[in-house]
């Protein structure tokens, strides 16, 4: 049988595409720091473990102008660089999931008709 | 101070983060893994594969935040084959200079041989080819002919140096500001449309 990539290398790759959409949904929820996010991904079903880290993504989406960001105490504890959606971020997250659910539809319309086998 | 993230202070200074940077982004970091802790929740749950190498996580979140300064410091590799295309391209280009040499003295010749066939008789008009133009060449007991070899040669030099030379530079290609940083982009999602 050919061997096709790595169910866990293809997770990546597949992640690798719509992480920013991610962390720009779970912004809309409200300002969020780091640690919260990765929670409220995990909330929502989604774990990074075993991918790359959010912070150096959540550094260009403020680079970006994705994201404005402000410094606060959380929760009883040290200020911390709080993120939330910025005016572009906003539209950059529409477009970029109507491009995901295009994507995901095409890919579906090839995938569907296909009935996969376990062979023990 | 938590060691990785003692790790990224120590990277971020390397690489020319500013301090109030720095500290901004140890504060968050150190919150945050303090904060995961007491959830009982461990590192890579926050961190992902970067916290396996806080060196290039560190770099990685510099880069892509855009405060880092200062460029990579050049490896001890990368050092040596930088001095080996450098001696190689000053080696073709001595070669090249050789064979600039020897055409220009043989061309001085072939003028030489000339000039003194108009000095008197005896001399025949004679085109010798690779060279450029008739000369007079003397005839009888004072024939001389110009050997080609020392053209040939020359140009053979010439040619062997731009050669040499041009694939120095290709293989090295010292204008390239962009070199691949193996450990240092491996960010998941960063799309080229973001």
């Amino acid at each position: 049988m050919h061997r096709m990539v790595e169910t866990g290398a293809r997770r990546t790759q597949l992640l690798r595409g719509v992480l920013d959409l991610c962390l720009l949904t779970v912004m809309a929820d409200g300002p969020a720091y780091g640690y919260e996010m990765t929670k409220r991904l995990a909330a929502r079903g989604l774990s990074i473990v075993g991918e790359g880290s959010i912070y150096p993504l959540l550094g260009r989406l403020e680079r970006d102008g994705l994201v404005d960001t402000h410094r606060s105490a959380s929760n009883g504890g040290p200020p911390r660089k709080y993120y939330q959606l910025s005016g572009p971020g906003r539209r950059a997250l529409a477009s970029g999931i109507r491009e995901w659910e295009s994507t995901r539809d095409a890919v579906d319309a090839v995938l569907g008709g296909m009935h996969t086998e376990v062979v023990a | 101070m938590n060691p990785f993230v003692t790790s990224c202070r120590k990277e971020w200074a390397r690489i020319g983060v500013p301090d109030a940077a720095a500290n901004e982004m140890a504060a968050d970091l150190e919150a945050d893994l303090a904060e995961a802790e007491a959830d009982g929740v461990s590192p890579e749950h926050v961190l992902g594969n970067g916290y396996f190498d806080p060196a290039s996580f560190a770099a990685s979140w510099a880069r892509a935040a855009g405060v880092a300064t200062a460029a990579r410091r050049p490896t001890w590799s990368g050092l040596r084959h930088r001095w080996l295309y450098l001696a190689g391209a000053l080696a073709f280009a001595a070669v090249g200079l050789l064979g600039i040499a020897l055409l220009a003295v043989t061309r001085r010749s072939a003028v030489g041989i000339s000039k003194r066939a108009l000095l008197g008789p005896g001399f025949q008009l004679h085109v010798a080819p690779g060279l450029p133009g008739p000369f007079l060449k003397p005839t009888g007991p004072f024939a001389v002919q110009v050997s080609q070899a020392p053209v040939a040669v020359g140009l053979l030099l010439l040619l062997a140096a731009l050669v040499g030379i041009g694939l120095t530079l290709w293989l090295w290609r010292p204008w390239s500001a962009e070199r691949r940083r193996p450990g240092t982009d491996r960010d998941v999602g960063m799309p080229s449309y973001l």
